[in-house]
């Protein structure tokens, strides 16, 4: 039901494309906006002018290099690919119902087009000692902060003469958690030695922010990927580990998937043997259970301790379907040479801040 | 129809007709304006400055619609031509945050104008010339109408204290704007400002500032003026150099040449006439130096405070 609220807030914006909405609908981040001209998406997000002028390259460059399932922008009457008000951007896409038909086939459409993007925009860099370095020390201490965070809370539990339901729960899993840590810490060791010594890195544009929410098919089928907001030039690894973190978190997944998919995707950009361990290294992290810890300290009145415990739990089941998963991945066959590429990237920033992985 | 036939062509716009032949057609879109250029650098600058300025803002300049290769003007005979939205309901000065708001941003965007731009450089800056209205009003003065021999007097003291100032921050860079700002200008599109600037040569300097500051108090009052001062300087800072250049402006007694226009000596009666209405537009002047003078006072009781 459109307001009149809603018209005076979205009218300004949707001036700039001489639109006059007759109904907007909430959905998700996204407003279904429809009128006279058609049914269209407006997005509202905060950006800044570098993030603004970033995002519309990058949803020009792909079409550039040849990269066209990306639901396109709507360039105002004005000529820009996003309008500001205030401290919002916002900016307007074609409007794609959802086709539920293709929700199973999404994980793989999702995949492949990640692919695709990666070896569009495949570089090997120059190496940088001091960006290798840098980006090494940043993760690493990082890592090892939240794991010193992790053992103070394990500490106080231990300590305590009747444990809540979630500090046992934790603690019953502790060492388990600290295995995976130290795992990752190794791997990451690894990856760094790796870089110092082949002196090579690679980079691709990431998506900054893979889910299946962001792809959507077209009414003939095509599926799209949106929300580039966060690209980011960096190691392929980024996209697939926030990928795989977040598809190990569905009830259904199984490892074996994990596996077929990453076969997908490496017959676009098959992965070198540093990559692998860093995916390893980044999904073994189990930066996820610390999030759950973290709530539990942060918000505990504001749940109930059944839920906290419901919520870990399931984080605890995810991290071991992904530890089944690195095993896979640590035994699959070396990838095939790979095919030189002048792609564009120029830069590269590994793990940086913002990381969300 | 040969210049429909060229719009419909080069623009995303559908069902073009005149509604106002040459400047207003009417569109599936809406009621669109046309504005022609004879100056190429004109054009240039005025299509800057309208998108700069709607940067960021909640007010909306009327920008130039770009055509469908995403130019900003096309060549029409010896002219230039631009299509720009348009609407006749006026915002009003209710509205006084988003008024600050906007010419905030707009001072934003005149003071970072391209100063080694050749034709930035070559705007006018205008100067007050009190030799010229002294020539102009030397009977009156022979006469020694009181009026006009204090107006004449308190507008050299004004012109020497504006001079002062500029002199202080001469190392500052003055504003370029549209020559043509004004109340006027404003309208509602949703509920929001839009502004429509004009085709007007850009000025150099805060005078068509301290016009359309004149006109703000004609329409409202001089507590509603200080309220836009101090809207205007959450965006775009008047406590500092830019400030004074705004003071020296306001200070310079430019509304002498409008109260001359006032004066007849075509009659007794006209002259007697013009004198009552000379001395109406200097008093009825006076009030924007003593307001600005007050706000930028209180601002400083402020800090010292």
């Amino acid at each position: 039901m459109t307001t009149e609220k809603d018209t005076l807030n979205y009218g300004p914006v949707l001036f700039h494309y001489d639109l006059f909405p007759e109904k907007l609908e909430q959905h998700g981040k996204v407003k279904k906006v429809i009128t006279k001209r058609g049914t269209f998406a407006l997005k509202e997000a905060e950006m800044t002018e570098d993030e603004r002028s970033w995002f519309t390259h990058v949803i020009q460059r792909l079409s550039e290099i040849g990269f066209h399932q990306v639901v396109p922008l709507y360039p105002t009457k004005f000529g820009d690919y996003t309008v500001q008000l205030g401290s919002r951007t916002y900016y307007l896409m074609p409007w794609f119902a959802s086709d539920e038909r293709n929700e199973r086939a999404k994980d793989e459409v999702l995949i492949d087009h990640l692919g695709k993007i990666h070896a569009l925009t495949l570089k090997e860099q120059d190496f940088s000692n001091e960006v290798v370095e840098h980006s090494y020390q940043y993760l690493m201490n990082r890592w090892e902060n939240r794991q010193y965070e992790m053992e103070r809370f394990t500490e106080e539990a231990e300590q305590k003469t009747y444990m809540s339901p979630f500090e046992l729960t934790y603690l019953s899993h502790f060492h388990q958690i600290m295995r995976m840590t130290e795992e990752a810490k190794r791997r990451l060791k690894e990856w760094y030695e790796t870089c110092q010594r082949e002196k090579r890195y690679r980079s691709v544009l990431c998506h900054g922010k893979v889910s299946r929410n962001h792809l959507i098919f077209n009414p003939t089928g095509e599926g799209h990927l949106l929300n580039f907001e966060k690209a980011v030039l960096d190691t392929p690894i980024r996209d697939l580990a926030v990928y795989f973190r977040r598809a190990a978190h569905q009830k259904e997944w199984t490892p074996e998937e994990g596996n077929s998919l990453l076969d997908l995707y490496e017959k676009h950009v098959p992965l070198l043997n540093e990559e692998r361990g860093l995916l390893i290294s980044y999904l073994s992290y189990p930066e996820p259970v610390f999030n759950a810890v973290d709530l539990y300290c942060m918000k505990r009145n504001d749940y109930s301790q059944i839920e906290m415990v419901h919520r870990l739990e399931s984080r605890i089941r995810a991290m071991k379907k992904i530890r089944d998963f690195c095993d896979a991945i640590m035994m699959a066959p070396p990838p095939a040479p790979m095919e030189p590429t002048d792609s564009m990237p120029t830069k590269i920033h590994i793990n940086d801040d913002g990381d969300h992985i | 129809m040969e210049l429909i036939n060229t719009l419909e062509k080069e623009y995303e716009l559908y069902g073009i007709r005149w509604k106002e032949r040459p400047y207003l057609i009417m569109t599936d879109y809406g009621e669109k304006r046309i504005r022609y250029w004879s100056e190429e650098d004109n054009l240039n600058w005025h299509i800057r400055w309208r998108d700069e300025s709607s940067k960021g803002s909640s007010a909306v300049p009327d920008r130039m619609i770009r055509t469908k290769n995403g130019e900003a003007a096309i060549k029409y005979g010896n002219r230039w031509l631009t299509v720009h939205d348009h609407t006749k309901e006026w915002y009003g000065c209710e509205d006084i945050e988003r008024w600050g708001q906007f010419i905030g941003t707009l001072l934003n965007t005149a003071i970072s104008s391209d100063n080694h731009d050749v034709f930035v450089k070559q705007t006018r800056k205008p100067v007050f010339d009190l030799n010229q209205c002294i020539t102009r009003a030397q009977k009156y003065l022979e006469a020694n109408f009181q009026c006009m021999v204090t107006s004449i007097k308190e507008s050299k003291q004004r012109l020497e204290f504006s001079h002062a100032i500029k002199h202080n921050v001469r190392n500052y860079p003055l504003p370029v704007l549209d020559g043509e700002l004004s109340i006027k200008n404003g309208r509602k599109i949703f509920h929001f400002l839009f502004y429509q600037g004009s085709e007007a040569l850009p000025i150099k300097g805060y005078l068509p500032l301290r016009k359309f500051l004149v006109e703000w108090l004609e329409q409202t009052s001089p507590s509603s003026l200080k309220l836009l001062l101090t809207e205007v300087n959450k965006h775009f800072s008047l406590e500092r150099e830019q400030g004074l250049l705004l003071l020296a402006e306001v200070v310079t007694p430019w509304e002498l040449y409008d109260c001359l226009d006032q004066l007849d000596n075509s009659s007794l009666e006209r002259m007697i006439d013009g004198l009552k209405k000379y001395e109406v537009c200097w008093e009825s002047n006076r009030t924007l130096v003593k307001t600005v003078t007050e706000w930028f006072d209180e601002k400083r009781r402020k800090v010292a405070l």
